[in-house]
């Protein structure tokens, strides 16, 4: 935090291809503490006993998308996103109330261990009953387990297709911690992280397979430091370019379609996956994509990055809407991408705006390109 | 308690864009130094000049003083104004393109644009203006005027004063006012002289005493092919005899230059000075003709090879905006930029060497790094000390601060010239202030400004 030189470097570094870094700064009314140089400022200020916590600053606290953007430029090297991790960690333990939808977060996970609150009973056995010896877990995340379940239907699909032997946890599957981290409820992270650990070490498998970025990027960089991982993490969309390579999988259907891609913050610029998603789409016969002005490293956030779609729907909406816009301006029919939670804030601002466009998990897209057409798994709660 | 004029500056700008909540103030308390925090009493996002206006006649009328602010990237501390009552007026959302006149060759730009977007926009169209080199990304027209800095290119273009044809400032009565050619009320802005006295003049370099800057009229060139390389020296001296030769040639061949010692480029023990340059011309013959010139000085001057780091350095230099993000040296640091003539330059750069070899133990008690750069400007040496140290220790920031002001007085005592200047600086700097000089600032300043609103305390008025 001491390293912030206040440059400004966070706040406007205007190229070709970026006309701003923050998008919290850039639809909100803009001041210093809603993206990082102020933001430190602040973190500092309370630091040195300057300033307090209160609900006010929790509300910018919880504006921030968490997408990194931010760490892209600094040229300190500053670590922004852990640094409003921490801050809202502290809010919570210094007794200040979130937003409303963050502590429903938290509360959803704690009683039903998911982030919707679902408590449903699930039949994933029926998909992936186990024949013992599975060397691979698939693990598809809160979002594609309770809301999207299109997106498991189509991976499990492919995986079967392929020939890929996989288990599921099912119901012991709990929220990874991912939304519990950057919410800033550590105990509670802990605690489902912990649970997964000893699911995943139960399980004996040597891999582990998810739909979701932020579960992915969980498993591989948080979940090391609170117990051993002796296992490879994969996101699907590098399971799938691996099935692909080596021809498990076969692309039978052209989809003649102009499509672009979009890159999920927790994947792409805070895990530096951009490639494999595009090998794929490559391959699949008819298949146009073009790409957005800002993708890879540039890419905007959809949004529903780092508990905003919780704590300021409007906001998330506002983001949502610059970047299908930008997808728009394309002429494509489709967004496709690879995170659940950008799918699912992506689509409902598209409803709401009344727009024509539509938004494919890759999984789907990958599944319509190998001929498996059957639409399962439309489950979506009101 | 909320600031009185929350309500009424709501009404002006939207409650979207006005601010008192204690952590929005404490975040506009620094600029990019470690000179003590100043918080004001309310932040404003004005979105036009009519706003800016309106916001000012209330400051006026309640006699609250105003902070105009740009990108605050600036290191020579943040106005003081009145704590806990000013309203810093935050321009960054004035950031529009307004007009590129290219058969006139200018831009009008507003001015809390990045000067990046200037950059990238006008790129897009073959043309440029001298823009901010440090930190591009951040900087913005208006706060680059206010100070009147040295651009990139500066060997080439000069200051950045030379290329501002008109402003439009919002005065401390609430009128804006359109300076330059505008003089004539049936004319066009195309001209920065018109038929009475240089109005433009007294705005830059005037860090917003006089009133808010809301748009810029610059003058544009074509946009060049540019070059770069770097020569090492063995030492200082003979680093700074080649730079000085090549500032006496007319025209000069280099665009920008930096001398910079190896060590201070982060090439621990290289004991190298690094002279890198970089040249600007129309076509491949003019960038021959001119990096043979740079070669031949340099070689006379004792130069060979440069080591990687200043290689590095050469590179960045024709993208200014990557300096910040790539080349500057990690940690909070004490720097600022000043002019001394250059036949002055020579005995006050012996001077600067001996100030450090009698402070030798401080720097390494404190652990407070040294890495000053050297380049020429128009007639001058232009000079940055740049102090970096641990921020989070408080005794090595007191240190590097004292140190920092010992070194300003040295500079002010020796003739120097502070490019931007600031609370901080700008209090040093207006300690040399001629008793004459003085009085004509301070009646300008009461004709203007008669209940001193605008950043009330800078250059002490």
């Amino acid at each position: 935090m001491y390293k912030c030189t206040r440059c400004g470097d966070c706040r406007d570094k205007f190229t070709d291809l970026e006309p701003y870094i923050c998008p919290a700064r850039e639809h909100t009314g803009g001041f210093e503490p809603y993206y990082a140089r102020g933001r430190i400022q602040v973190a500092r200020g309370i630091l040195e006993g300057r300033l307090r916590y209160s609900e006010r600053l929790g509300e910018t606290l919880f504006s921030c998308f968490c997408c990194g953007n931010c760490e892209k430029t600094c040229g300190g090297g500053i670590e922004s996103v852990d640094i409003t991790r921490a801050m809202r960690s502290d809010l919570i333990d210094a007794g200040v109330k979130p937003p409303i939808g963050i502590e429903q977060i938290a509360s959803n996970i704690a009683r039903t261990h998911n982030l919707f609150g679902s408590t449903e009973e699930r039949t994933w056995e029926e998909i992936g009953v186990p024949s013992g010896g599975e060397r691979l877990l698939y693990f598809p995340g809160c979002i594609a387990q309770h809301w999207l379940q299109e997106i498991v239907f189509s991976t499990t699909q492919i995986m079967r297709s392929a020939g890929t032997h996989f288990v599921m946890p099912g119901r012991e599957e709990w929220c990874c911690g991912n939304p519990l981290l950057l919410t800033g409820h550590l105990d509670l992270a802990k605690e489902a992280i912990r649970h997964n650990l000893a699911l995943i070490r139960d399980t004996g498998v040597s891999q582990i397979v998810t739909s979701c970025p932020g579960c992915y990027r969980t498993l591989k960089q948080d979940y090391p430091a609170l117990g051993r991982m002796d296992l490879q993490v994969l996101h699907v969309s590098e399971l799938m370019r691996d099935l692909v390579r080596s021809d498990a999988m076969e692309f039978t259907a052209s989809i003649p379609e102009r499509v672009t891609y979009h890159d999920p913050c927790e994947l792409g610029r805070r895990s530096g996956i951009f490639e494999a998603p595009r090998e794929i789409m490559s391959m699949i016969k008819g298949l146009e994509l073009v790409e957005m002005p800002r993708n890879r490293k540039e890419a905007l956030c959809c949004g529903g990055g780092g508990g905003v779609k919780a704590s300021n729907p409007r906001l998330a909406r506002r983001v949502a809407l610059e970047r299908l816009d930008e997808a728009g301006r394309l002429g494509v029919s489709k967004i496709v991408t690879c995170c659940p939670s950008c799918k699912m804030n992506l689509e409902e601002a598209i409803v709401d705006a009344s727009l024509s466009l539509k938004v494919l998990d890759l999984t789907e897209l990958i599944a319509q390109a190998m001929g498996i057409t059957e639409e399962r798994g439309k489950n979506r709660k009101p | 308690m909320g600031h009185n004029l929350l309500r009424p500056l709501a009404a002006i700008v939207g409650e979207e864009y006005v601010s008192d909540d204690d952590f929005v103030l404490y975040s506009y308390s620094r600029d990019s130094s470690p000179f003590p925090e100043r918080v004001p009493g309310v932040v404003v996002r004005p979105g036009s000049t009519e706003e800016v206006s309106a916001v000012v006649v209330l400051a006026n009328r309640t006699g609250t003083p105003v902070i105009p602010r740009g990108g605050a990237s600036t290191v020579c501390g943040i106005p003081a104004g009145e704590p806990g009552r000013s309203i810093v007026l935050d321009l960054t959302r004035l950031r529009d393109i307004l007009d590129v006149n290219i058969e006139n060759m200018t831009v009008t730009v507003q001015c809390g644009a990045p000067w990046s977007k200037l950059y990238y926009e006008l790129g897009k169209l073959g043309l440029y203006t001298p823009c901010v080199w440090f930190p591009g990304y951040t900087g913005t027209v208006g706060g680059s005027i206010s100070e009147a800095g040295n651009p990139q290119f500066h060997q080439e273009y000069g200051l950045f004063g030379r290329h501002v044809l008109s402003l439009k400032v919002v005065l401390p009565s609430g009128d804006a006012v359109q300076t330059g050619s505008a003089a004539n009320a049936h004319g066009t802005i195309f001209s920065r002289y018109t038929h009475g006295p240089d109005l433009t003049g007294i705005f830059i370099g005037d860090h917003g005493i006089f009133g808010v800057k809301t748009e810029a009229t610059l003058r544009l060139f074509p946009l060049s092919k540019t070059r770069y390389g770097c020569f090492g020296f063995p030492d200082v001296e003979k680093a700074f005899q080649a730079l000085h030769n090549l500032s006496m040639l007319q025209p000069s061949p280099t665009a920008h230059t930096v001398m910079r010692s190896a060590e201070a480029m982060g090439e621990k023990g290289v004991d190298v000075w690094n002279f890198a340059y970089c040249v600007i011309g129309l076509d491949e013959e003019e960038l021959d003709r001119k990096c043979e010139r740079v070669a031949r000085v340099c070689k006379a001057s004792g130069g060979g090879s440069s080591t990687k780091a200043g290689e590095r350095y050469a590179e960045i230099l024709p993208r200014p905006w990557d300096l910040c993000s790539k080349l500057t040296v990690r940690g909070m640091t004490c720097s600022y930029d000043h002019l001394m003539p250059r036949d002055r330059a020579f005995a006050y750069f012996k001077k600067i060497q001996e100030w450090y070899d009698s402070h030798k133990q401080d720097f390494a008690d404190y652990h407070i790094g040294r890495y000053d750069w050297y380049g020429f400007v128009e007639n001058a040496l232009i000079y940055s000390p740049y102090f970096a140290f641990d921020d989070s220790d408080p005794t090595a920031r007191k240190k590097a601060l004292d140190l920092f002001h010992e070194v300003l007085r040295l500079a002010v005592q020796s003739g120097a010239i502070f490019i931007f200047a600031d609370q901080d600086v700008g209090d040093i700097a207006a300690s040399a202030f001629p008793s004459a000089y003085f009085s004509l600032l301070k009646a300008l300043k009461r004709a203007v400004d008669p209940n001193n609103i605008m950043n009330p305390g800078m250059f002490r008025l």
